[in-house]
Parts: C-alpha cells; sequence; structure tokens
C-alpha cells in the first residue's frame, strides 16, 4: 500500500505483548495499514532470541510484561553488539502515563512512548513521526539511545541539563539541540 | 560542575526504504479508514474476550479471602488483570472498561496491602465492567457512562 509518501509494505515490524488480544489488535492495524512482514510474540525472552533472525525494522513493545521485566527488553537490545538490533526502532506502549513513568521509558532508549489505549489513529501517527523524523543516538556515560530532547520534559534522571551548556559542549552536541 | 560528554551518532535510516517521495509523510484518511475499520471488525471477538477477563477477575476476588496463603498471588493477579483491560477496552472501543480499570488500579494502588475489607469496591468495579459488557456500552457511555464512573468513585471516597 502506497499512501502519502509511504510505503508499509516495504516495512517489517515485531510486536511484543504479553496479551493476546492486544498483539490481536495491534497485528490487525498493522495488517490494515499494508504491512505483512509481521512477527508478534509473548514475551521479551523470546522477542531477544528471535530479533536477530527476524530483523524487523520497527520493534513495538507492551512495557510491562512478565517475565522479563519492565525495560530490561529495551535496554538489551540496546546493549546489542550489532547496529542493526542496538539501533533498532523502538515505540513502547503502556496503560501508565504518569509522567516519572513515561520518564523512565524515555530513559531506556525508546524512539516512542505510546499510553494504552492504543487507537489506530495514534498508532500510524507515532509510525509517521519515526518516518519523518529520524532522530540520532546520544550516548552518554548513564544513557545510550535515541536523542530524548526532542519533546523537553527536563534533564534525564541522574543527569544535569545539557541544554544550558550547549555553547560549551561542542558541535557534537550542540547538534543535537 | 560540567555535564557529562555525550556522544552524537546518526545511524542509517531503516525506514527511509519506506519513503516513496521527497515530499513530507502524512496520515492518508483512506488509510487511517481502513485501520479503524480493521478495529471496529474486532469488536464482537473482543466482547468474547473481556468476558474471559471479567470471569478471571471474579474467580480471583474469589479465591482471595479463601485462601489467605494465596492472598497476595490473587491481589497480583486482579491488578494485572485490570492494567491489561485499560490497556485493552478503549481500543477495542469499550472506553468505559478503560475508565473502570483505571479507577479500580488507582483504588489498588492506594493502599500498602489490599485487605478484605477492600473487597466489596473491588467487587462493585468487577460487577460495573460487566455491566457495561452485557448492554454492550461502547464508547464513554454518554450519561449512563457517568453514572457508572460518578458511582464508582463515591464508592471509593466513602471506603476511604
Amino acid at each position: 500500500m502506497t499512501a502519502s509518501g509511504v510505503d508499509f509494505l516495504q516495512l517489517g515490524v515485531m510486536i511484543v505483548d504479553d496479551n493476546h488480544h492486544m498483539r490481536a489488535l495491534l497485528c490487525s492495524i498493522m495488517h490494515a495499514l499494508g504491512i505483512k512482514r509481521m512477527k508478534e510474540i509473548g514475551d521479551g525472552e523470546t522477542a531477544l532470541a528471535e530479533i536477530g533472525a527476524f530483523e524487523p525494522d520497527i520493534l513495538i513493545t507492551d512495557w510491562h510484561m512478565e517475565p522479563m521485566d519492565d525495560t530490561t527488553l529495551v535496554k538489551t537490545i540496546r546493549h546489542s553488539s550489532e547496529d542493526l538490533i542496538r539501533y533498532m526502532l523502538i515505540i513502547m506502549l503502556s496503560g501508565h502515563s504518569d509522567i516519572l513513568r513515561v520518564r523512565g521509558v524515555r530513559d531506556c532508549g525508546v524512539h516512542e512512548f505510546l499510553t494504552k489505549p492504543v487507537s489506530a489513529k495514534s498508532l500510524l501517527a507515532r509510525l509517521i513521526t519515526i518516518i519523518e523524523q529520524p532522530r540520532p543516538f546520544i550516548k552518554t556515560e548513564h544513557y545510550f539511545g535515541p536523542d530524548r530532547r526532542r519533546q523537553y520534559i527536563g534533564p534525564p534522571a541522574g543527569e544535569t541539563d545539557r541544554r544550558s551548556d550547549a555553547t560549551s559542549e561542542g558541535a557534537a552536541d550542540a547538534a543535537e539541540l | 560542575m560540567s555535564p557529562p560528554a555525550a556522544e552524537t551518532i546518526v545511524p542509517p535510516n531503516p525506514l527511509e526504504k519506506a519513503k516513496t517521495g521527497d515530499g513530507p509523510v502524512k496520515i492518508d484518511p483512506n488509510v487511517l479508514r481502513q485501520a479503524e475499520q480493521a478495529v471496529e471488525e474486532l469488536q464482537d471477538d473482543y466482547a468474547g474476550w473481556v468476558q474471559k477477563d471479567i470471569d478471571g477477575l471474579r474467580e480471583a476476588l474469589v479465591r482471595a479471602p479463601n485462601d489467605p496463603e494465596a492472598l497476595d498471588q490473587a491481589i497480583s493477579d486482579i491488578y494485572k488483570r485490570a492494567h491489561d483491560l485499560i490497556g485493552q477496552g478503549g481500543g477495542f472501543g469499550y472506553n468505559l472498561i478503560t475508565s473502570i480499570g483505571d479507577l479500580l488500579t488507582k483504588f489498588m494502588e492506594a493502599r500498602d496491602a489490599v485487605s478484605n475489607r477492600d473487597f466489596a469496591v473491588i467487587c462493585a468495579h468487577i460487577d460495573a465492567m460487566q455491566a457495561v459488557v452485557r448492554e454492550d456500552i461502547k464508547g464513554d457511555g454518554g450519561k449512563i457512562g457517568m453514572q457508572i464512573v460518578d458511582g464508582l468513585g463515591q464508592l471509593v471516597e466513602k471506603h476511604t
């Protein structure tokens, strides 16, 4: 399906959620968008085992799954030695929407965060955002992942505000602002 | 104190291959409508799925007071199921299920420990979800939906 500047048929998506109904919902939306290369998985461990072979372009994952805890899947992906995996585009879903939890998700290295319940419109909007606005990755002592500063909600936990020091941080840091 | 050094890396964009022109990528109303129709087609299935979830909630509620050793597990089951329902309800068009699940999890989170005394309030939330499914109330339920949510809020307030 080619529509409004994007051919979804070209994309591969892995959906990870421990709830069958949510996976059915997400797969149904993806299929309607024209995405044919899809894999649905019920837990983080299996996702990690299969991600290398499937090579998704986008990973859509629930935040709170058992038995693997909330952010381990994302952190493990970000620590991969393979570029194809460590730079994976990740959309995280969660039924929680409070600011502290959102910050926690942001700080684990996801591209987009989407509060459940998920609508077709909100999911499509996130997909278009990551296609249209690719973000650089930032590597610091405490963080590796997409630049978190597109939407400013305060400095990352445990870090000072680099925005105020942009002029002293050199070209690389200035480029992310 | 100087902030930590940051390295900026621009990885290859794996989604570039999906772009079909130089123009901006926008939401196509026709594509969106297809996706929304796909979700609507799942609503009948969801009505059956959610009934199983409600049955599971009720089963955990019955189990909890009768088996003190299993109380923590039962409470954990109730919370997990309620949290799942928050995520699913509105997604399938049953926004009231999401609202009631949200009220229930917040009620449980506000307590250091859920006790037998709290079970009547939990039961009222489950009954409310059951009513939504039985009457097939989609969306926010309008006036009836407001009455259900307000009634649960008053019950929680009275209990607290």
